[in-house]
């Protein structure tokens, strides 16, 4: 029963905003520019941000699954944090670092690369995690039999660990990209410009209600559902 | 061939400990031992899985800490083989193979049997065909040295005696081979070097005719299945009487008396009786049956007369002498029957 209640309170708002849209809301939808723009912003700059931080973010979880050093429990705690830290707070932290008298002196304000970090520093720990865990479920025995036939570190990790970790791999790519696409806390204090979905999607219920953004909300849950789905076809395929 | 010169390594509570050995080209190199005794560790430290910091391993005079572990040439073969389970048969043969083709592959596939399996996923094979692979693949590998990790272990009783079989070749073939396990079976049928190990240290070593016929303390000669065997103090000179602990006292007939000495009494050499024996036999004991357990060499019972003793019968014994657990039964041997062997 209570699981039930759990059930339809995660599917029931997803259906209501399909359910209150009119047919002419359709026809907006079709014809709305600004919306369409905002959806190959968002996916884009997701979809890239993801794909260059996972080149960082899988050799990282190879070595905290493979390798035993100091502080490494605590390096493996500290890579959950972002999940923790409300994301507005996130993109007030990034600002700090990433200004012309930061760290990092570059300028992220209402810049695709200010809206791509946003999106990888709240999403990168679901990849780290999913492969560090694929990682573990490789057995250690089947890289040394590999290094003793005579293959060195880099060809094992290819040939070895990457296609048996795959599935995790694959999973946490997902998990990192619908993240970071549905990011709207540090994004918004980053970027207003170029407009993400998520945040034209708050512009328009701020500026015009909740008739006014329903659209977008359906376009926005049908469109991320859409890549969840072919990403784990996908995924199980491989 | 390979030269091991006091090696130490820690890991937790557990060392290695100076370890030295030499195994020459195209020994068949056993370590027997229990678990936990150190055996696995000494291979990953040879394959080079794990880099030590006090002593050397030299193969062919080349020092092996200066070698990445994928440069030396030594094949790793754990107890299920280690199959990739992502590649096919022909994938897994074909792994360490430059440029996807090998002179010997048709040779090998066949003396393998291997033909008909090429196409199939390691998790469609049995455990004995898994490591008939594992052993065909290494052997692409141009591996000289082959270091084998339980090989046996794992594998059904059908399988083991044509694996068995495989690890003869390969060493009739030149190839060296070190091979752990725990079963001095194997070892007896394999080895043709046997090193004893316990709680990281080889407690003896040699040929493994030396080690099965003159273990050199208890432990060994227990971990080389012989039944038995005994610490004992020698008591007299004439009558030549050892003690075996509490109180004991065996007959015999050797010319060396040593002080401390392993007394070894074969099974098959005590006759079981229900009346005590009117013979020349020295040694004669009233015991209790403890136990009567079947085994593929007849029936071995086991008998308390102060210390447990196993006696071998036939079944037909067993039922004529109407022999059960709890019974009194009487056993002898001949004072040149029992052997006598130094203790370390």
């Amino acid at each position: 029963m209570l699981s039930g209640i759990v059930l339809l309170f995660i599917i029931a708002p997803l259906l209501q905003v399909f359910l209150s849209l009119h047919f002419t809301d359709y026809a907006k939808i079709i014809s709305d520019n600004e919306l369409h723009q905002s959806l190959i912003t968002t996916l884009l700059i997701g979809f890239i941000t993801t794909l260059f931080f996972s080149l960082g973010a899988i050799p990282l979880a190879y070595l905290l699954a493979r390798k035993q050093f100091r502080l490494k429990r605590l390096i493996v705690s500290i890579i959950d944090i972002p999940i923790v830290i409300p994301h507005t707070a996130v993109g007030i932290a990034l600002l700090t670092v990433f200004s012309p008298k930061g760290i990092f002196p570059l300028n992220i304000i209402d810049s695709s690369l200010g809206i791509g970090l946003a999106m990888a520093f709240v999403s990168i720990p679901f990849l780290i995690q999913s492969a560090r865990e694929g990682f573990l479920t490789v057995p250690e025995k089947l890289e040394k039999a590999s290094l003793s036939l005579g293959m060195n570190h880099r060809q094992t990790f290819f040939k070895i660990a990457i296609p048996l970790a795959w599935h995790h791999i694959v999973s946490g790519f997902i998990m990192m990209f619908a993240r970071g696409i549905s990011e709207f806390g540090a994004v918004i204090i980053i970027a207003y410009r170029p407009t993400t979905s998520s945040v034209l999607l708050f512009e328009r219920f701020n500026s015009f209600g909740l008739l006014a953004a329903q659209p977008v909300a359906a376009t926005i849950i049908i469109i991320s559902l859409c890549i969840f789905v072919v990403l784990r076809l996908l995924a199980s395929k491989n | 061939m390979l030269y091991i010169n006091h090696l130490y390594y820690q890991i937790g509570s557990f060392t290695l400990n100076d370890i030295c050995l030499h195994i020459q080209q195209g020994d068949y190199f056993v370590f027997l031992g229990e678990s936990g005794s150190g055996k696995t560790l000494l291979l990953e430290l040879i394959a080079g899985f794990r880099t030590f910091k006090q002593g050397e391993i030299l193969l062919n005079n080349q020092n092996l800490l200066l070698k990445p572990v994928y440069k030396r040439g030594i094949a790793y073969i754990p107890n299920d083989g280690a199959l990739f389970p992502h590649l096919n048969v022909k994938k897994n043969l074909l792994y360490a193979v430059k440029n996807g083709t090998h002179p010997l592959l048709n040779t090998i596939m066949q003396s393998f049997n291997l033909s008909l399996l090429l196409n199939k996923m390691p998790a469609e094979l049995s455990s004995g065909e898994k490591q008939k692979v594992a052993i065909a693949r290494a052997l692409l590998s141009g591996a000289t040295l082959f270091l084998f990790d339980e090989p046996l272990s794992s594998v059904d009783a059908h399988a083991r005696f044509e694996i068995m079989l495989m690890l003869r070749q390969l060493n009739q073939q030149g190839h060296t081979v070190l091979h752990v396990t725990h079963d001095y079976h194997e070892a007896l049928t394999l080895a043709r070097h046997v090193a004893i190990m316990h709680r990281g240290k080889i407690i003896q070593t040699g040929n493994v005719h030396e080690i099965f016929n003159q273990p050199n303390n208890l432990f060994v000669a227990k971990l080389s299945g012989i039944k038995n065997v005994f610490n004992a103090i020698l008591r007299s000179i004439e009558p030549k009487q050892y003690l075996i602990e509490p109180n004991l006292l065996i007959t015999v007939n050797t010319s060396e008396l040593p002080q401390k000495a392993i007394l070894i009494i074969p099974a098959n050499d005590i006759v079981l009786s229900t009346q005590k024996l009117e013979s020349s036999m020295k040694n004669s004991f009233l015991g209790i049956v403890k136990d009567i357990i079947q085994s593929h060499q007849g029936i071995d019972v086991l008998i308390d007369i102060g210390v447990l003793m196993h006696v071998c019968i036939t079944e037909a014994s067993l039922s004529n002498m109407l022999i059960s657990q709890g019974k009194e039964v009487w056993l002898s041997f001949k004072a040149s029957s029992v052997k006598v062997l130094p203790s370390a």
